[in-house]
């Protein structure tokens, strides 16, 4: 019976997505299309804690079904957005389309079920990293363990790739915009005493739930990345309620730059010690006396560097998509 | 007994939901339907949550639920609020005509 429940609330949550999708898909307006894909990500988000996957989910939740919302919201002006011209698709893209769509179909087929649990992934590297992080890494949270530290080169990597996509967006939206006129969803939500009394009071939770998840990654589902984006997520809050000027008074945007790039060299650095106490680039081991201290402490230090540059990107893609209005 | 109550409670918030989702599609115009929305927020998810309190066991985890419970009752209402005022300012027969 729970079995068949499970499946049938997979099903639906899928289903939905694709409705959604093709919701997308149909729709002209950019603001429906923005609320549109906040649904999209919010059922996979469901689907993610369906999955045990919830520190994906807490990122999903906070990128794609607010900040990414907001962000479009911010650069739609309402009242004379757009027409997203959906035109009938010409005939051999219809069908180059629909071949590759089989071709990945085809491709599924030769994919391990859904939680198989002799799939080639649960055999090759998982079972030595469940078995050994107890005694190597010396953290409850296994996800974390092989996040920083089993796989600390990828989350670099990925660190990296959030820090030049955020400068990416700087350098395109640099230089002078035209001033355009206030923006009526900021005006109103300070203009407003019952909005306004109860996010003031929000906000400061969830900047304390942000720097929670941020040092309780080590024990339960969290880390630099969830907390990076929920810290974002509360400022941008602030900057929506009392406009970007205000929130850009809380961290001056010199500031916001500077913590972009700190986040990643805080990350770097750590790598460099290592070096220089005669351990490999990244292995954590060498930081400390005993070599599961050493792990602890290279562990808190590059999530800090993770969520610092987090959180600043997402403030400085706010700040700048809303440069020009109060 | 206590299952029975947390089973009458969650039942009982899973028809509110299923009402007020049949009244988000069938009612006439904007503001009637969030008015349906806005009883999902908060008879809804209370009552469903209350049934999750009682189920929770320890006092840990009955405690996480009460603390969801009291932010969805200050931030749904103010939610609907605010969507409310946008459709004011929007001209919510705009945003009717498109999607209704």
């Amino acid at each position: 019976m729970g079995q068949l429940i499970n499946v049938v609330m997979d099903l639906g949550l899928l289903a939905m997505l694709v409705i959604s999708a093709l919701m997308i898909i149909r729709n002209h307006s950019p603001l429906t299309v923005a609320i549109l894909s906040g649904i999209y990500s919010l059922v996979i988000c469901t689907l993610f804690v369906i999955m045990d996957a919830v520190d994906v989910a807490f990122t999903e939740a906070a990128v794609g079904a607010s900040i990414s919302t907001v962000l479009i919201m911010a650069v739609v002006k309402p009242g004379d957005e757009p027409v997203l011209k959906a035109s009938w698709p010409s005939a051999a893209s219809v069908f180059l389309g629909i071949a590759t769509g089989l071709l990945l179909v085809y491709g599924t087929f030769d994919m391990p079920w859904y939680g198989d649990p002799s799939a080639p992934i649960h055999h090759h590297l998982a079972p030595r990293f469940l078995g050994q992080s107890g005694t190597e890494i010396g953290i409850p949270n296994v996800v974390t363990s092989v996040l920083s530290s089993y796989r600390g080169y990828d989350t670099l990597g990925e660190v990296v790739v959030i820090f030049t996509a955020g400068t990416a967006v700087l350098i395109l939206l640099a230089g002078d915009l035209p001033v355009e006129d206030k923006s009526r969803v900021v005006v109103q939500l300070a203009s407003n005493s019952i909005i306004k009394t109860i996010l003031i009071r929000i906000i400061p939770l969830v900047i304390l739930f942000a720097l929670y998840v941020q040092f309780h990654g080590d024990y339960g589902p969290g880390g630099g990345f969830q907390a990076g984006v929920i810290f974002g997520a509360g400022l941008i809050t602030h900057g929506l309620l009392s406009g970007s000027g205000k929130m850009l008074e809380v961290i001056n945007e010199k500031w916001v730059t500077i913590g972009m790039a700190s986040g990643v060299l805080i990350y770097g650095f750590v790598g460099v010690a290592a070096l220089l106490l005669g351990g490999e680039f990244l292995n954590y081991s060498v930081l400390a006396e005993s070599s599961t201290t050493g792990q602890h402490v290279g562990i808190l230090i590059i999530e800090i560097g993770v969520g610092v540059t987090v959180a600043f990107t997402m403030i400085s893609l706010f700040a700048s998509f809303n440069r020009g209005r109060p | 007994m206590i299952e029975v109550l947390a089973s009458v409670l969650l039942i009982a918030g899973s028809v509110i939901v299923l009402i007020a989702s049949i009244g988000i599609i069938k009612l006439p115009d904007f503001y009637c339907r969030l008015h349906a929305a806005g009883v999902i927020d908060t008879m809804g998810s209370w009552l469903v949550l209350g049934g999750l309190l009682l189920l929770s066991g320890n006092l840990v985890n009955g405690f996480k639920v009460a603390i969801i419970g009291v932010l969805l009752f200050f931030i749904a209402p103010v939610v609907s609020h605010a969507i409310a005022r946008a459709a004011i300012e929007y001209d919510a027969d705009k945003a009717e005509g498109k999607d209704g």
